[in-house]
């Protein structure tokens, strides 16, 4: 057997294979569904970018107010603290919320 | 002069004009080449099911990807389909060696049209001789779109080819599937 044989026998095998293939319409459709999917993520993309960076800016600045009233906090925790404790706890939960609302969409839902 | 398009293609990935394909160009190019692509796909995954997922996958990608002529979308189209299963395989884990996926299941052949000799004959090759005998014969690529196909460099091909020649020839032989030669 040569070359010639060998292309010529991988030649029928390829000719004899009829398949049942898959729908033309389908691939389309899907097709047209991961075209929009694209669409609507590049078009989010930049709206991302900004929550992140809103996000980011409220930690910080959560941070640095803390930081610079931390000697007030902890003398009105010493003298009320009944009172203070869940005043920061539900900030601290308010904060987690309003991050988690940030980056949530109701269109990825 | 293809290959050098379909090279540049691959590289860049990139049309000049970044439209996209159009619904009744997507459908002649579908009726062109779908048949042979599962083809190749049956004859690479050993799997009818598993080369109709990855055919859809391919075309829907190859609908999305910015409009390119004929030659290049097709090469395009392959290299697509090829990498969609080999990350088939690396997920599945069935694959001891890159290319080689290891349970051979003649269960497979049921979905055929086939004649099972030939076909179980050809597929004792390993998947990436498979890959370029199919890419080499049937598509009659040359070895710069073969390797660019399959992600290799164009001399590693025209070794890879050779030596999977001379195994499916002589595989082909002890079959007793020669072609008949007149005196």
């Amino acid at each position: 057997m040569n070359d010639s044989d060998l292309d010529t026998i991988l030649k029928k095998m390829a000719a004899q294979h009829g398949p049942q293939l898959p729908g033309l319409g389908v691939i389309w459709f899907r097709a047209q569904l991961l075209r929009k999917a694209q669409h609507k993520e590049r078009i989010e993309r930049p709206l991302m970018v900004m929550r992140g960076l809103a996000g980011l800016t409220g930690a910080v600045i959560l941070v640095l107010v803390v930081a610079s009233s931390w000697g007030k906090m902890q003398d009105a925790m010493g003298q009320q603290g009944w009172f203070l404790l869940p005043l920061v706890l539900l900030t601290f939960g308010a904060s987690l919320a309003s991050g988690a609302l940030l980056f949530w969409s109701p269109a990825k839902r | 002069m293809v290959a050098d398009a379909t090279l540049r293609y691959l590289t860049m990935a990139e049309s000049p004009t970044g439209e996209q394909t159009g619904q009744p160009e997507f459908e002649a190019f579908y009726l062109r080449t779908a048949r042979l692509l599962h083809g190749y796909l049956c004859r690479l995954s050993r799997d009818s099911a598993t080369a109709d997922e990855v055919l859809q996958e391919a075309y829907v990608r190859m609908i999305n990807a910015p409009d390119m002529e004929e030659q290049v979308r097709k090469a395009y189209l392959y290299r697509t389909a090829t990498n969609l299963l080999r990350d088939r395989w690396r997920k599945q884990k069935r694959e001891r060696k890159f290319w080689e996926s290891e349970n051979f299941s003649e269960i497979i052949h049921q979905n055929r049209d086939l004649p099972l000799d030939v076909s179980s004959v050809f597929e004792k090759l390993r998947a990436l001789d498979r890959a370029v005998l199919w890419l080499a014969h049937v598509e009659q690529l040359s070895h710069r779109e073969t390797a660019a196909i399959l992600g290799m460099k164009e001399r590693s091909i025209r070794v890879i080819l050779f030596r999977a020649r001379a195994k499916a020839r002589d595989l082909f032989e002890k079959a007793g599937l020669g072609v008949p030669h007149d005196e």
